[in-house]
């Protein structure tokens, strides 16, 4: 009788283990539909037009033995979708009416708004979802498409990467080696948003406004080109408020670059917003710069150059080629490597109830062209082209956080971390409102560049010619 | 009804169990003084109580040895059942001493003895030497045969029946002589046994190379050879009522503790089987839990590992007829552990066992972390790695669950087969096992392609375990962590692992819990636990076996390392 009452009760547990648990939240890989993508924009019909990206596995995988992405195979992996609807939610249940799968969030790379909905404030309405839900990962990237989040999204056609997903994963970590876009992770965005002492920033992405590439776009600032030489000189610390203005404008023109305010015969690499990139090829989105929040508000956009000063300023700058004139001859220009020695010291000091902002920055760097062949790698000529580069940065740094202060009145790099060191209780820190007072500050920027290895030429010779020696 | 909601309720519910006299493995009272009196004087007054008591119980079939030679016959052949057991020899003679003739007879097994040993050293002198002069005064016929006569170097003299017949069943030669009210027993084993060889279960690439045989004095011999030490003690337990397989106890006196000693003994002489003829029969007998998953002694085919635990105080049980003799007390880790780790370097060593920890964690985990990532947290993989799993599951039509209960199955079916399947026709599993359940199973899309490989990866890890006993616990329990992670993601996993933890934690091998030195943490490093500390660090004794002598080497053991800097190395090693 025992023995069978033992029987009974194992029975009974194993199977209030299987009816306890049922498998009830269980979720087979293949009943889900991952959303790699999630673009939002103000909606026509309704408050929100959500476009859902989602990978096609199936593809992946029956193509992936032949390596067969290549006709049009972009768009194989993945497929995307546009609800107009009332929400995000909504817009997922409403997706899920016409797809098999149930869409699951956890896989979303990045999030994109559009910059109408960013400029209006309306980020913060749904952020408050992606923070509350499960599915969302904290290293989702936050991203501000100029123009429509649709189109950006759209205009993905990964060339290099089966799925989209890895396209996103390694575009948005090329700030590590270009320092022309940031790390805008939600995790930083969301903590930035509530916080008293620094403001988010967002990459700036676009769909490519030239399908083809364009010449001489930046014909009309060659005028200016005499008087921008080099970086050191320039003066245009007060352009910011034709940037905002020009905002606009320069969407609808393209391949428009920022080279001319900053007095540059010829745009480098940073000169760029997102969209305006001239290039031809199947990839029809970009992302480059980023946008400048005040609170949720979005309040303005920095080209690259902007977002590398953005990075140095924070001390998340890791490398980047960088050019400056040629302190010899200012018609060629010097190419360095540059990384960051140390984090930035940043020190802040309240004077007369204004912030003072001291910045020490420290890099290093190696030579990637010297376009004259100029011998500048030898020990007296090398602090000719540390200096010139320093000061290339310090103009550009200072520049940035001067329109940081006087255009958005944003603390973007976080100052306001530093500047509690200045006050004795956290009440008082909390009455002196950083973020309003932030607007008043000044800053001391230094910059120190160590040049530290030539690459694999030690010394620069002259070219030979019948003529003699020529350098160029 | 009521008995029932009763079970139910004692399962359920917390009742504090019943008081029951545990072995508890007690520290020696002397530990510290270093004399080893207590031992001297307790264990062999123990152990006389013990013999004793063994012997009273076959008191029941004791039958004295008559003077009568004729008496002695008929008795040993009814014993025998001398017609009818043909392989039964006795051989009637009569030993020849000054003028006078006796009779007597020998007997023995045919085929257990050496003939050659029986000729010459018993026959012989019996029959034919003892014709020589007599050159001593003694008058005394059996005290004459043995002292002149009989030169076999092996000889006992038995007055009870039983002891002789307990050594002819072993191989002895049981002589009797007319007049003499006891017989005398010469060990003249001469069966036919396996020669000594490689270990095939234990195998290493350094360290010695020979296993034990199926005999038990050459594996006796085998352990002595290694243990040149007067300490080391070969206690001889008969075991099983009627096969009295003779089984060794052995134990280096001065180190072990007495009261495991007297434990293991105590369960050896407990066991009231009829037959007994493995080792592993005897294991069954002894341990602690029958259903514990992993086994609580080390059942291993080499000397030498059988001789480095018992230099550590442990106690080693050998059966006659078994490759493998069982060391007791063992710990979770030792089980892991391979005697390659101490013939090799510190760094080889370490590399082992890390790649070990993980191929335990592989064998045990994989199959029910996969089911529970697949199954509940899509969001924990990298999404390119999500994704080709789930093109790979496109076109199969299980669910995740059976497709791995598929792919177990029948890998454990490969698995036994391999083992049962006769060597000629050995390759035509591989083909099996290959081509029909990997390729073939994989292109009808029953199974997707990463499943095969995490159900590899199981199976690799579990071989890399070197006890096989521990290597079969984590075969069955594999099946529950995919049951548990298939019902609650790694909600059911956690909890299998701390349901696995507390089995772990609240059982015990002779007395030392299973998790020692970490769960109770006993004193002394943890030089040889997971990792191996340099062989001169470990300076003492597992403390959890309460050995005798703590101290393995003092600390200094390298006498050429100066002592102004402690005995470490010049590179800080």
């Amino acid at each position: 009788m025992a023995k069978i009452n033992r029987i009974i009760a194992i029975i009974l547990l194993l199977s209030l283990c299987l009816g306890l648990t049922g498998c009830y939240d269980k979720k087979e890989v293949d009943d889900l539909a991952y959303v790699l993508a999630l673009g939002i924009d103000n909606g026509k019909t309704n408050t929100l037009k959500v476009t859902l990206q989602y990978a096609v596995p199936g593809k992946l995988g029956g193509s992936g033995g032949g390596g067969g992405g290549g006709g049009g195979g972009s768009g194989q992996a993945s497929s995307i979708i546009t609800v107009d609807s009332a929400s995000i939610t909504d817009a997922l249940s409403m997706a899920n009416n016409f797809l098999s799968r149930r869409l699951d969030l956890s896989h979303t790379e990045i999030a994109v708004f559009s910059e109408e909905m960013a400029r209006e404030g309306k980020i913060s309405i749904y952020m408050n979802f992606m923070n509350r839900n499960t599915e969302f990962r904290p290293s989702m990237t936050i991203a501000v498409s100029r123009g429509s989040a649709e189109d950006y999204l759209r205009g993905i056609k990964p060339v290099l990467d089966l799925v989209p997903s890895k396209y996103y994963e390694l575009t948005f970590a090329s700030y590590r080696y270009t320092g022309l876009t940031v790390n805008s992770q939600f995790l930083n965005f969301y903590s930035q948003l509530e916080s008293s002492s620094i403001q988010p920033v967002a990459v700036l992405v676009a769909a490519s406004k030239n399908k083809a590439s364009t010449d001489g776009q930046s014909g009309g600032s060659q005028q200016d080109g005499q008087a921008g030489g080099s970086g050191k000189d320039d003066k245009s610390g007060g352009s910011g408020k034709d940037t905002q203005a020009q905002a606009p404008q320069q969407n609808e023109q393209p391949g428009a670059a920022t080279n001319k305010e900053k007095g540059r015969p010829k745009p480098l690499g940073g000169d760029f917003l997102a969209g305006d990139i001239p290039k031809t090829g199947d990839v029809a989105s970009e992302a480059e710069g980023l946008a400048v929040f005040d609170g949720p508000k979005m309040v303005g956009e920095v080209d690259g150059e902007g977002a590398m000063d953005y990075l140095l300023a924070t001390g998340a700058f890791h490398s980047a080629n960088i050019s400056f004139p040629d302190p010899r001859n200012k018609k060629l220009s010097v190419f360095l490597t540059v990384r960051q020695r140390q984090k930035p010291q940043r020190r802040v000091e309240i004077a007369g109830g204004k912030p003072k902002i001291h910045l020490k920055i420290a890099l290093e760097a190696d030579i990637t062209a010297i376009q004259s062949g100029y011998n500048y790698e030898s020990l007296q000529n090398l602090p000719l082209i540390e200096q010139a580069s320093a000061a290339y940065f310090d103009d550009t740094i200072q520049k940035f956080l001067t329109r940081t202060t006087q255009e958005w009145h944003s603390d973007i790099c976080g100052f306001g971390q530093e500047s509690r060191g200045c006050f004795l209780t956290w009440k008082d820190w909390d009455d002196y409102k950083w973020l309003q007072q932030y607007r008043d500050a000044t800053f001391d920027v230094s910059v120190s560049m160590d040049v530290r290895r030539p690459g694999l030429m030690l010394r620069s010779e002259p070219f030979t010619s019948s003529g003699g020696d020529i350098r160029p | 009804m009521s008995g029932f909601f009763d079970t139910l309720k004692g399962w359920l519910l917390f009742t504090e169990p019943a008081p029951r006299e545990q072995f508890i493995l007690r520290e020696n009272e002397n530990e510290g003084d270093g004399s080893l009196k207590n031992s001297q004087e307790g264990a062999p007054k123990n152990k006389r109580r013990r013999r004793q008591k063994g012997n009273g119980n076959d008191a029941g079939t004791a039958q004295p040895i008559g003077r009568r030679l004729a008496d002695n016959l008929n008795a040993v052949k009814i014993r025998f059942n001398v017609p009818t057991n043909s392989d039964v020899m006795i051989r009637e003679f009569d030993i020849v001493v000054g003028k006078k003739a006796i009779a007597a007879f020998m007997i023995y097994y045919d085929g257990m003895v050496d003939r050659k040993v029986v000729n010459d050293d018993i026959l012989l002198p019996l029959m034919l030497l003892s014709n020589l002069d007599v050159k001593s005064d003694e008058a005394r016929v059996p005290v004459y045969i043995r002292s002149h006569l009989l030169t076999h170097n092996q000889i006992k003299e038995a007055s009870e029946l039983d002891q002789v017949v307990g050594e002819i069943n072993f191989g002895g030669v049981g002589i009797f002589v007319d007049g003499m009210d006891s017989a005398f027993t010469a060990d003249v084993k001469g069966f036919e046994h396996r020669s000594v060889e490689r270990p095939n279960t234990e195998m290493v690439i350094r360290g010695p190379q020979e296993g034990f045989t199926e005999t038990i004095r050459v594996n006796t011999s085998l352990i002595r050879k290694r243990l040149k030490d007067e300490d080391l003690i070969v206690e001889d337990v008969l075991v099983g009522l009627r096969s009295k397989t003779p089984c060794a106890m052995l134990y280096i006196r001065d180190i072990v503790n007495d009261s495991l000693v007297a434990e293991v003994r105590r369960r050896l002489k407990s066991i009231q089987a009829d037959y007994i003829h493995d080792s592993g029969e005897i294991e069954q007998y002894i341990e602690d839990s029958t259903f514990l998953a992993s086994p609580h002694m080390v059942a291993t085919e080499r000397p030498d590992r059988v001789a480095a635990m018992l230099t550590e105080g442990r106690v080693a049980v050998i059966v006659h007829g078994s490759p493998f003799a069982l060391v007791m007390p063992t710990t979770a880790f030792e089980l892991v552990q391979s005697p390659e780790d101490h013939y090799v370097r510190v760094p080889s060593a370490n590399l082992l066992r890390a790649v070990r920890l993980l191929a335990m964690t592989v064998a045990l985990l994989l199959p029910g972390l996969y089911i529970a990532i697949t199954n509940f947290h899509q969001g924990m993989l990298p999404t390119g790695l999500l994704l080709s799993i789930e093109a790979a599951r496109e076109k199969v039509p299980f669910p995740s669950i059976v497709e791995i209960l598929i792919m177990e199955i029948s890998f454990e079916l490969i698995r036994e087969a391999g083992i049962r399947i006769p060597g000629t026709i050995g390759p035509t599993l591989g083909i099996i096992g290959a081509l029909i359940l990997g390729q073939a199973a994989v292109a009808a899309s029953i199974v997707s392609p990463i499943l095969i490989i995490v159900v590899a990866a199981t199976g690799i890890g579990s071989f890399a375990i070197p006890s096989f006993a521990y290597a079969y616990s984590f075969r069955i329990l594999r099946f529950g962590y995919i049951i548990l992670g298939a019902l609650a993601g790694f909600l059911g996993i956690s909890l299998g692992l701390f349901l696995h933890g507390l089995t772990l934690v609240t059982s015990k091998s002779f007395g030392v819990p299973f998790m020692a030195p970490f769960a109770p943490r006993t004193a002394g490093g943890l030089g040889d636990v997971v990792f191996k500390e340099p062989i001169w660090k470990q300076e003492r004794r597992p403390d959890y076996l309460n050995p005798k002598d703590e101290v393995r080497q003092p600390k200094i053991s390298r006498g050429w390392i100066g002592r102004q800097n402690g005995g470490e190395d010049q590179n800080g090693g």
